[in-house]
């Protein structure tokens, strides 16, 4: 019994690995460089022109830290860090120094990402994450100018799992943020949509229907059953140019409708591109000069079985299951994952909340026993404000600087609360924090429930 | 073809299994505010037999509250004029007295005024010309002796509007002395009131021009509409002005928490006049006036007309009575504290019931009426 289950897995292991490793056209790969490339410049351009280098990083004094040792450089630094990712960002497009700036580009938005929580944004996590994959696949092998250097690089194809990795990624992204909308808000009570589009009422024709409950409820319906499914109907042959339409319509609607999104529809517009077959690539790609002649493609290089080693497959799989786990974690945690946010991050979770309230902090100088209320306009910009005011993460690191800041002028340690009440999804308010839990000497909030259960 | 249909079609009976399986006992149905109007009104018994739809809100608001507080304001400042032009031609303990008590009525009626912080009113820049103290006396008195200045300048605000009148009128042993003495006092004087004249005049010139129809025109609740500048706009004026300037300074409870906490009375509104009764009732009596045209933007009422259609309207449509109660309770929280004391600085009461009204804002009023808060101009998700 044993050997024989041992051996149908190895034998399916081996199934999988040389359909992983099999080579198929690298014409989707080549696109997906020059557009997605094309996309990354001009973020980094948007990000320029519209101020937002100095206003997000170098004009606050204090940044909400992913982890305590990344912080924005000096001076100027950030102008030339945002520098390097434009210039990245045209070397992927080009495919000019291509691994180069793919790496180059993976690490230096993933600090800048990782800067300030404030600025987390779904879409920034995805860019992380697919500029990532870019380094590992050889989207520079056609159609580039690394081959004018290296022509001996050249290669019509690629390995399967370079092109699918892609496919999966974006799959797992629109199915758990239609996931994260199966809730009672968003189905049966259509928050925040009904909250949202109301304030759209300028928009020209649509614009007359935006009060209408029924539009919120159709909005959410929709937006739920396209984001659960979408993905299928790209992957499946028959139905995959009815489905791009889909994302077209769907994500050009999302970008009218929220500006605020930014980039997000035009990274899902372009990246989901890679869902189609490489014959589309290679017309795609042939409209520009850079066409692969059916004979090139069919080569033996394509016939040619590469046997792929074990622990690549094993990363791969590995990389999935961590992708699968992500977005679930939050089950490991007590509570209403939209009340205390804890595994919200890095989830797929879009546009599930509107939260409003108001947050303030006092410091308890124990020695004089006065109690001032902290002016969080001094230490934070309007929008690190707004998103300080309910995620208790933030919260905790905010009290822990105002208090050292206190230490380092008085000597010894203040007590730091945090008084908040907060209203989710245009319910009334209740109060968020206990405001008599010092968060400054304490050192596990959460656990000793700081923040308050949410009342339904 | 036919089975993809079927799929939709399991898939969204699925969805609808699965989201009522996590079922929130939830009794009140959310609330959209329509901008348009509202087919069905049900007057009450004592309300005007308007529906509380965002127009006839933004009509009220302007017509009713907005407007008359800056007529008032106007119809104060000229009758101050003229009563220093009558001082300044015969200052006697009289005349003086009767400036006085022209200030404290035009000082009452600015709190007013201010407190519509948006459109013309901060374009004019009202709050930062009028009303910043405390006054820089060195600065007040090299303006006085160089006999140059521009009411309007930035180098200037810290001698200017009432705070400064505050000094001139209340800051001497012998004021009456000091204007004797001192031709270039009355002059300067003449000069600043004749500046918050013109200044009252030109906010009332623009409310009722185009402003008023593009006020109410900019209708919805979004980001920029008329309800969304009104409601973000008047709030940070109470924050910033109310809650912090007029309170929470003084008592010490608001600032950076690494300079030393201290109470400073200096930092009260009305100094110079505190100091002379000795108590700071009219400091109070200003905080009463403002926050009373906070309530009136609420309302949607005046003091003298009745009540229109208000923020409270729209709640009271949207079946929230226990939060328009819970509002209207805060108030009169505030005005209790006020009438409960002489001194601003003390205890920290009327500062957190102030505060609390912040709260009731934020975390209740504004997303009930969908109304977005106007902070962060950055990407989202």
């Amino acid at each position: 019994m044993v050997p024989i289950f041992i051996l149908a897995m190895r034998e399916r292991s081996i199934q999988l690995r040389n359909w992983l490793f099999g080579r198929v056209s690298i014409a989707p790969l080549v696109v997906f460089r020059i557009v997605f490339g094309a996309l990354l410049l001009y973020s980094t351009y948007r990000t320029y022109s519209q101020g937002w280098i100095h206003e997000l990083y170098i004009d606050p004094t204090f940044h909400f830290a992913f982890f305590p040792w990344v912080r924005p450089l000096p001076g100027d630094g950030m102008y030339y860090v945002f520098g390097l990712l434009g210039v990245s960002s045209l070397g992927i497009m080009l495919g000019f120094g291509y691994r180069i700036c793919a790496v180059l580009f993976f690490l230096l938005f993933t600090y800048v990402e990782l800067i300030d929580k404030t600025y987390y944004l779904n879409h920034y996590y995805l860019v992380s994450i697919l500029s990532f994959w870019m380094i590992w696949v050889p989207a520079h092998r056609w159609f580039s100018m690394d081959l004018l250097l290296f022509p001996s690089i050249r290669s019509t194809t690629c390995a399967r799992w370079q092109i699918w990795i892609f496919r999966c990624q974006l799959s797992i992204v629109y199915f758990f943020a239609g996931l994260a909308k199966v809730n009672y808000d968003w189905l049966y009570r259509a928050q925040p949509m009904a909250t949202w589009l109301p304030g759209k009422h300028q928009l020209p024709v649509l614009g007359s229907f935006m009060h209408l409950k029924l539009v919120a409820y159709l909005f959410s319906w929709a937006g739920c059953v396209y984001d659960l499914t979408i993905w299928i109907f790209l992957l499946w042959k028959k139905t995959r140019v009815l489905a791009y339409i889909g994302v077209l319509v769907f994500h050009i609607m999302t970008g009218i409708l929220f500006p605020r999104i930014g980039m997000f529809p035009y990274i899902m517009i372009t990246s989901t591109l890679i869902f189609f077959s490489s014959d589309f690539h290679e017309r795609l790609l042939s409209l520009i000069g850079g066409g692969l002649k059916d004979d090139q493609v069919t080569s033996a290089e394509l016939k040619s079985v590469s046997h792929g080693s074990r622990w690549p497959t094993w990363l791969l799989i590995g990389y999935m299951v961590v992708q699968l786990f992500l977005p679930l974690r939050y089950l490991m945690y007590p509570g209403h994952l939209f009340w205390n946010e804890r595994g919200y991050r890095l989830s797929w979770r879009v546009m599930l909340m509107e939260k409003n309230g108001y947050t303030s902090f006092i410091v308890r100088d124990p020695v004089r026993d006065v109690r001032r209320e902290v002016d969080q306009s001094i230490y934070l910009t309007p929008f690190q404000e707004q998103q300080l005011r309910s995620q208790p993460d933030m919260m905790i690191q905010f009290g822990r600087y105002i208090g050292d800041r206190f230490v380092a002028q008085h000597g010894y340690s203040p007590e730091v609360y945090v008084k908040s009440r907060i209203s989710l999804n245009a319910r009334r308010s209740q109060v968020f924090t206990d405001e008599n839990y010092d968060i400054y000497n304490n050192s596990h909030p959460f656990r000793d429930g700081w923040i308050q259960a949410y009342k339904r | 073809m036919r089975s993809i249909v079927k799929l939709w079609f399991l898939l969204i009976v699925g969805l609808g299994l699965l989201a009522s399986a996590c079922t929130d006992d939830e009794p009140a149905p959310p609330i959209v505010v329509e901008p348009d109007p509202d087919p069905d009104p049900e007057p009450e018994p004592n309300e005007p037999a308007v529906e509380p739809t965002i127009s006839n809100l933004l009509i009220n608001q302007v017509d009713e509250v907005i407007i008359p507080t800056y007529f008032d304001y106007q119809e104060k400042v000229v009758s101050f004029t003229a009563i220093v032009d009558d001082f300044v031609s015969a200052p006697t303990e009289s005349s003086l007295n009767a400036v006085r008590e022209a200030y404290l009525q035009a000082y009452r009626s600015y709190q007013a005024a201010a407190v519509h912080n948006y459109y013309a009113t901060s374009n004019v820049d009202l709050v930062n010309t009028t009303n910043l103290y405390p006054i820089d006396v060195t600065l007040l008195d090299e303006l006085i002796s160089s006999e140059s200045y521009n009411f309007n300048t930035t180098a200037q605000r810290r001698a200017n509007g009432y705070p400064a009148l505050d000094y001139l009128l209340y800051g001497d042993q012998d004021v009456l002395a000091a204007f004797a003495n001192d031709p270039k006092r009355t002059a300067f004087l003449q000069a600043l009131v004749g500046a918050l004249q013109t200044k009252a005049d030109d906010l009332v010139q623009r409310w009722t021009g185009t402003l008023r129809d593009n006020f109410v025109n900019n209708g919805g609740v979004a980001l920029g509409s008329s309800v969304s500048v009104q409601l973000n706009r008047s709030l940070v004026y109470y924050e910033e002005h109310i809650r912090g300037n007029k309170v929470g300074l003084p008592i010490g409870r608001l600032g950076p928490n690494d300079t030393p906490i201290a109470r400073d009375a200096s930092k009260i509104e009305s100094y110079y006049k505190s100091l002379q009764d000795n108590s700071d009732e009219t400091a109070l009596e200003l905080v009463r006036v403002a926050v009373e045209e906070m309530e009136d933007i609420y309302l949607g009422s005046t003091s003298e007309a009745g009540d229109g259609i208000g923020y409270e309207d729209l709640l009271l449509a949207a079946d929230q009575e226990s939060l328009d109660t819970d509002i209207k309770a805060q108030y009169q929280q505030i005005y209790d504290q006020i009438a409960g004391r002489t001194l601003i600085t003390g205890d920290e009461n009327l500062y957190n019931s102030i505060q609390a009204l912040i709260t009731l804002y934020k975390s209740d009023l504004f997303p009930v009426l969908n109304v977005q808060d106007a902070d962060g101009a950055n990407d989202g998700d």
